[in-house]
């Protein structure tokens, strides 16, 4: 699988530290991720610890998490996860993704979560080992926690105090996935909500051990209604022991909102905190990654890097961007916008939160740059064109590949095609290389 | 020197004359061997089980061979074999000292990360000073993993730094100290004991391994590992003054995600209480994980605290009111009873904010805590949520609608050869081929994907027979060949068949090769067996019209799909078809088929088939006489019995769910055809239904052999279940789908897959099961008296725990059948005392609550008099006593 090398450097370990005034949440953030050498983004107090550190703590658990694995893998995976912090001046995220690339969870810090004394803009990853994991199990609604987020310059620099490095081989389909999900979030729509008690109770009536079954899920009497079998307005859940990481929270939140994706089935499980907001996004299955989702696919493939550009130029670290603004300060139309974000968020440099339906602007801390060019669908695609295999048709297209000649033609849903791929995955899960190739052959043309 | 020189000193040397002889020999030169002697260590080590002769003399010494791969291959070469041997005979120092090796650096670093097992073996290199001790987690494992018991134990670095560590190194699937303990084989010592002993001994600090333990519970470490140091800790016997020192390390555990921690820290908190050790306010603000608990004990244990914690300090009662009211989130009505009596005890019931956390509750709890609750909160009953009224939905038969195009067929059928798991789309898919395979045949181009896919598929078809079965069908269609030609050429005497004989899929195979024969000679027309709805029948009226079209066409039926269709003719009144014409044996068949008296003969399928399709069925001695033996459904009625036995093993100490179902007229040959019963038999040719397949797809198509008369599928979903088995995708689920079809009324046999599927292991088929008897039930098509014989065989038999029909009723009656589940309960309650299964208190508590939810009460005589003579105690007892008590009242 190809991997990029990802290095993260600390100063040292981020550390819970408890003294008589406070207890103070140190979170030591990748000195790699500060292009301009700033030591801090944060220094905060929480005004609902419980909260924030059940919350801080269930994204490092799902960063953790491999759900169809077994924990042999464990230790490895642990040493490979570090999650994601964003400070931007309306809101503090803290994002993972999970190791099996089928889970991303997110806590949002909103106005009111912090009293915040010092912030910088800015996105990084920062260390977030089991130690202090198992401290964060143990904050209480009445302690007193002081967050921070620094990158501790002061131990590279000038003491000489020894550098934590991690080298890690961060799976493409891991990175990829991290960002291809915002884009599943934006087509997402509420599915129900639940009141606190009824969402514990659902939670607690979860099977206890790993569930690959798939269930499907609907509000009768103010309870969630699980059955084996489709129903009309039912959602889908298959892996729902990914759901146990929201259950030591629960009774905290004032209730459960739940989205969902008609075309992958993806869903999205809110825990509302008032002014914290804890998310977690399930693929369809927990052996599927996001990052075979594809999509943007067609988005990638074709050269909208005007508007990409026009956008970029635009992004402030807004916690909520606005469409209507984009399209007057870029002049391109509301369709072109939303599709030039999807591209953004598909290359980490927006985010989506569904709770305002609109994206937010944070960079990822890796090199997405390879994405384009090692995926692998785009890059068959590329090479169908390049080999001219594309022909065609009035009816659509002939593609030639490995021994066999595709038809890709145009329906009332989309394009289609007869290769087995398509066959498997039909439009769940973006275009296949054919279509792609088709797509790359009809811009040329143009 | 050339290879056989050299191997020959690996081949006649003991290991140590041949490491000694190597020595010699410069390691450049030895080095130019490598390849020889790696290939010397496959043949005849490392596969020296399966020595081939051809390949050369056998080594008299492994290990010397051992020797000469050291003595040749780079580090690199051995991690490619993936497994570094080690010799036994001469020691691993030796070999690097005597051969001047400069990586036994990298050995070590390579052995301690991936093989633990193996770190007794290479510790002699940094024993040795050749290479240092890698400090990684790893080397922690290696002490998980039982090779000290072969290799021994450094002692000394062990108890001055590694012991420490085992509260650091959770371990992993298989090295973890409470695997180690689970299976330390007789003889051994369990790290738990020889810590203990350690200590004993003082040659540990025990009181740094009390803390060291509560540490490592801390972690966050996976349940089963978290288990060991809980019960180390217990197993150190902490005294009393020990327990105080820590209590505030116990009081942190109560928030522990892990539950068996959670109860592990509860036991020392109540020892705590007991001798007043604990802050009132401060034990009720830590309480809350263990007041949630899922499990019944902690959850009453920590209201009692949280009674004793108010006791001592009166000022609290409103928070301990708070805490008493977490405790209703449980599922057990007697936690929410109690949490309520402890509410009242406080005197906190009336209080505003108690009642406006309580008013969240009130939906929720069970039944008989309802009105309780809702009195306190002050809503009247009748605010309070009805009972489900189940609302039968008018069964729904929508037609199945034939594909229009040949891209749509082509479609579908590359659709269904990825995934066959909807039988009808498999069905519509080969129609599509039937009706539109000769345009498609038109341009060959168009085909190629399919020639190439169905190749692919048909060489490695996987479990699923019904892919290989399309998959044959796409290559005789793309390719033009005949597909029992292409059968042939693919049958190499492989005893795998893709299709066996025995197998409900070679009906299908035949099938699909009689419509391929036919597409190949350039006919398209539909195909008879297509199923006319979501029933899975044929109307009658829609196979005449298809033999008409066939008859125009100047075609003859082929005999499997006018088998098929015969087999899947619905039941409609077929009185007003007119006389049929009679001149070939498919129409005699089929006029014999909608009732009419014709010439029986000769293909026996075909009339054993015509047979099955006449109502009324009746016993018809010329189809019987033209079968070697009298065989079930081929003229004469299958009539079919279910046993339900337990065995025990030799000592009772295990016991198990036997089912039997046996068929008359008797099936000699049963065993040999792998459970299953023939639907037809003849002397060239057998349908049977019964070898349904072992995967999802391969069951659900059989579901559509004989729609409208399911036994002889559904005693086969009695013979193919495997009541402890646990799947990902669990194929007997499709068993079930003919219950989510409009269909035939369910009769005692399907019943009884319904009763034997609600209590088995795999919750994906229990759930399914209890939701096709809530649709059965609702829909009126299972009567609950039938429903509840088939429970009560199974429930007597006491082979399977009655707990598991408890959970499904109370799934049921979540989802909306509560009277049905109620009714079912009470016919269930008909039985001798002696024979009343010993766990039937949660089946009565859950009658209770249904009751009490619904305003009822037992009235049938039978049921009250069965709830009189239950014998025992507990549960059992109290519930039955409510019952009867509930039934009083009404009287």
């Amino acid at each position: 699988m190809p991997a990029i090398d990802k290095t993260y450097r600390y100063a040292r370990s981020s550390e819970y530290v408890t003294t008589a005034a406070a207890d103070q949440l140190c979170l030591v953030s990748d000195s790699g991720a500060a292009p301009d050498r700033a030591e801090r983004y944060l220094e905060a107090r929480a005004l609902f610890p419980d909260v924030t550190a059940k919350g801080l703590r269930a994204v490092s658990e799902t960063v953790g998490a491999r759900y169809y694995v077994p924990p042999s893998m464990l230790a490895r995976i642990l040493r490979e996860a570090d999650p994601v912090a964003t400070v931007s001046p309306g809101a503090v995220r803290f994002e993972g993704f999970s190791a099996c690339c089928s889970a991303y969870a997110r806590m949002d810090l909103n106005e009111g979560a912090l009293d915040v004394s010092y912030r910088r803009n800015g996105t990084t990853n920062v260390d977030f080992g089991p130690d202090l994991r198992a401290a964060l199990a143990n904050v209480g609604k009445d302690t007193e926690l002081r967050l921070s987020i620094e990158e501790d310059a002061v131990g590279i620099t000038r003491n000489n105090k020894k550098i934590v490095e991690k080298k890690v081989p961060l799976p493409l389909r891991w990175i990829k996935g991290f960002a291809e999900v915002q884009v599943v979030l934006s087509q997402m729509r509420p599915a129900f909500r639940l009141p606190r008690v009824a969402a514990q109770r659902f939670l607690r009536a979860l099977p206890r051990g790993k569930n690959d079954q798939a269930q499907w899920l609907s509000l009768r009497n103010g309870a969630v209604h699980m059955a084996a079998r489709q129903s009309e307005s039912a959602i889908p859940l298959c892996g729902s022991h990914r759901l146990r990481v929201l259950e030591p929270m629960i009774s905290r939140s004032e209730g459960l909102e739940v989205f969902v994706s008609d075309s992958t089935g993806a869903s999205a499980w809110a825990l509302d905190f008032g002014t914290q907001r804890f998310w977690l996004v399930l693929n369809a299955e927990p052996w599927r990654g996001f990052s075979g989702d594809g999509g943007t696919l067609s988005g990638m493939a074709k050269s909208g890097g005007d508007a990409v550009s026009a956008l970029l130029a635009q992004l402030n670290w807004q916690d909520q961007i606005d469409v209507g603004s984009l399209t007057d300060a870029t002049g391109l139309d509301r369709h072109a916008v939303e599709h030039a974000l999807a591209e953004l968020a598909s290359r980490g440099l927006v985010g989506f939160d569904l709770s305002r339906n609109g994206y937010f602007h944070r960079v990822l801390p890796f090199d997405l740059a390879p994405l384009d060019t090692l995926n692998p669908r785009l890059k068959a695609a590329k090479k169908l064109v390049e080999n001219g295999a594309v022909t065609l048709t009035a009816s659509g297209a002939k593609v030639a590949s490995e021994g066999a000649v595709h038809s890709v033609s145009q329906s009332d849903e989309g394009w289609q095609c007869t290769c087995p791929w398509f066959a498997r995955n039909g439009r769940q899960r973006g275009p296949c290389k054919h279509v792609l190739a088709v797509e790359l052959q009809l811009e040329t043309q143009e | 020197m050339n290879d056989e020189e050299f191997l020959s000193i690996l081949t006649r040397n003991k290991a140590r004359a041949a490491l000694d002889a190597l020595a010699a020999i410069p390691a450049s030169e030895r080095r130019k061997h490598a390849k020889a002697v790696a290939k010397l260590y496959t043949d005849h080590v490392l596969f020296g089980f399966q020595h081939d002769k051809s390949k050369g003399k056998k080594p008299r010494d492994p290990d010397a061979v051992v020797v000469g791969l050291f003595a040749t291959a780079t580090l690199s070469e051995f991690k490619k074999l993936g497994y570094v041997p080690i010799p036994s005979s001469v020691p691993i120092e030796d070999v690097f000292n005597i051969l001047a090796l400069d990586w036994a650096q990298g050995l070590v670093d390579y052995e301690v990360e991936n093989n633990p097992h193996a770190i007794g073996a290479v510790a002699p290199l940094w024993q040795n000073g050749l290479a240092s001790r890698p400090e990684s987690d790893a080397i922690i494992l290696g002490y998980y993993g039982l090779w000290h018991e072969r290799w021994g134990i450094d002692e000394e670095v062990l108890l001055s730094r590694d012991v420490w560590r085992f509260f650091e190194v959770e371990g992993s699937g298989e090295f973890s100290l409470a695997n180690h303990d689970k299976f330390a084989k007789q003889g051994m010592t369990t790290w738990s004991a020889r810590l203990i002993n350690y200590a004993a001994e003082g040659r540990l600090d025990r009181q740094r391994l009390l803390d060291a333990s509560l540490d490592a519970l801390d972690r966050d470490f996976g349940q089963y590992r978290a288990g060991w140091y809980s019960r180390f800790h217990s197993a150190l016997e902490p005294t009393e003054a020990e327990i105080a020192a820590r209590a505030e390390r116990y009081i942190s555990l109560l928030s522990s995600s892990v539950p068996p921690t959670v109860s592990f820290a509860l036991k020392y908190v109540q020892a705590l209480e007991k001798v007043s050790a604990l802050e009132p306010a401060h034990l009720l603000s830590n309480l809350e994980p263990v007041l949630q608990a899922r499990a019944k004990g902690p959850a009453l244990a920590a209201l009692k605290l949280v009674e004793k914690a108010a006791k001592r300090d009166a000022s609290i009662s409103s928070e301990a009111a708070h805490a008493a009211s977490l405790a209703l989130v449980s599922e057990d009505p007697g936690v929410q009873g109690k949490a309520l009596d402890l509410i009242e005890k406080l005197d906190q019931g009336a209080r505003e904010d108690v009642r406006a956390v309580l008013s969240d509750y009130v939906d929720l709890v069970a039944p008989s805590v309802r009105t309780r609750i809702a009195t306190m909160v002050g809503t009247t009953t009748q605010q309070v949520v009805a009972e489900d009224v189940l609302v039968p939905d008018a069964p729904a038969v929508p037609p199945i609608l034939p594909v229009n195009s040949a891209q749509e067929a082509f479609a579908l059928f590359l659709k269904v050869l990825e995934a066959p798991r909807d039988p009808f789309e498999v069905e519509r898919a080969v129609d599509g081929i039937s009706r539109f395979g000769v345009e498609l045949r038109k341009d060959e181009t168009v085909l190629s994907p399919l020639k190439k896919r169905a190749r692919q598929v048909w060489k490695k078809p996987g479990d699923t027979e019904i892919r290989a079965v399309l998959a044959l069908t796409g290559l005789a269609l793309s390719e033009g060949t005949a597909m029992e030609l292409l059968r042939r050429e693919e049958d190499n005497g492989d005893y795998r068949r893709q299709t066996e004989d025995t197998r409900v899929q070679s009906l299908h195979l035949a099938r699909n090769a009689e419509m391929t024969d036919r597409v190949l000679a350039g006919s398209s027309l539909p195909l008879l067996s297509l199923p006319s709805d979501s029933s899975g029948t044929v109307s009658a009226s829609q196979l005449l019209a298809r033999l008409a079209e066939y008859h125009r066409a100047g075609e003859t039926p082929g005999i499997a799909d006018l088998s098929l269709a015969l087999m899947r003719l619905g039941g409609e009144d077929r009185s007003t078809l007119e006389d049929l014409p009679r001149t070939s044996e498919a129409e005699r068949a089929v006029a014999y088929a909608m009732g009419q008296d014709v010439d029986v003969g000769p293909t026996p399928e075909l009339w054993a088939a015509a047979w099955c399709a006449r109502r009324p069925i009746a016993e018809d001695k010329r189809v019987v006489s033209l079968f070697e033996k009298p065989l079930p459904d081929c003229g004469i009625a299958a009539k079919m019995k279910l046993n339900v036995i337990r065995k025990e093993s030799p000592g009772g100490d295990y016991f198990w769910v036997k089912i039997e179902v046996p068929i008359t007229p008797e099936l000699s040959e049963e065993s040999n055809m792998r459970r299953s019963a023939p639907v037809q038999s003849g002397a060239n040719r057998s349908y049977p239904l019964l070898d349904c397949g072992h995967s999802f797809a391969d069951v659900a198509w059989a579901s559509l052999v004989r729609p409208a008369a399911p036994d002889l599928f559904f005693r086969q979903a009695m013979l193919h279940q495997d009541v402890w088995q646990k799947l990902t995708d669990n194929h007997t689920r499709a068993y079930l789908e003919p219950f989510f079809r409009p269909g035939p009324d369910v009769g005692p046999l399907g019943a009884g897959v319904l009763a034997y599927y609600m209590a088995v292991e795999d919750k994906s088929v229990t759930s399914l099961a209890g939701e096709a008897a809530v649709s059965l039930l609702s829909e009126g098509r299972l009567a609950t008296t039938l429903f509840a014989e088939a429970v009560k065989t199974f429930m007597l038999s006491g082979a399977l725990p009655t707990t598991r029909w408890t959970k499904g009723f109370a799934a049921m009656a979540q989802a909306g059948a509560s009277a049905h589940v109620r009714e079912a309960i009470a016919f269930i309650l008909d039985f001798p005392a002696e024979q009343c299964p010993r766990d039937m208190g949660g089946m009565l508590e859950l009658f209770y609550e249904l009751h009490v939810a619904a305003g009822t009460a037992p009235d049938r005589p039978e049921t009250v008099a069965c709830l009189k003579s239950i014998p025992g105690g507990g549960k059992v007892s109290k519930f039955s006593s409510k019952l009867l008590s509930l039934a009083k009242q009404a009287a």
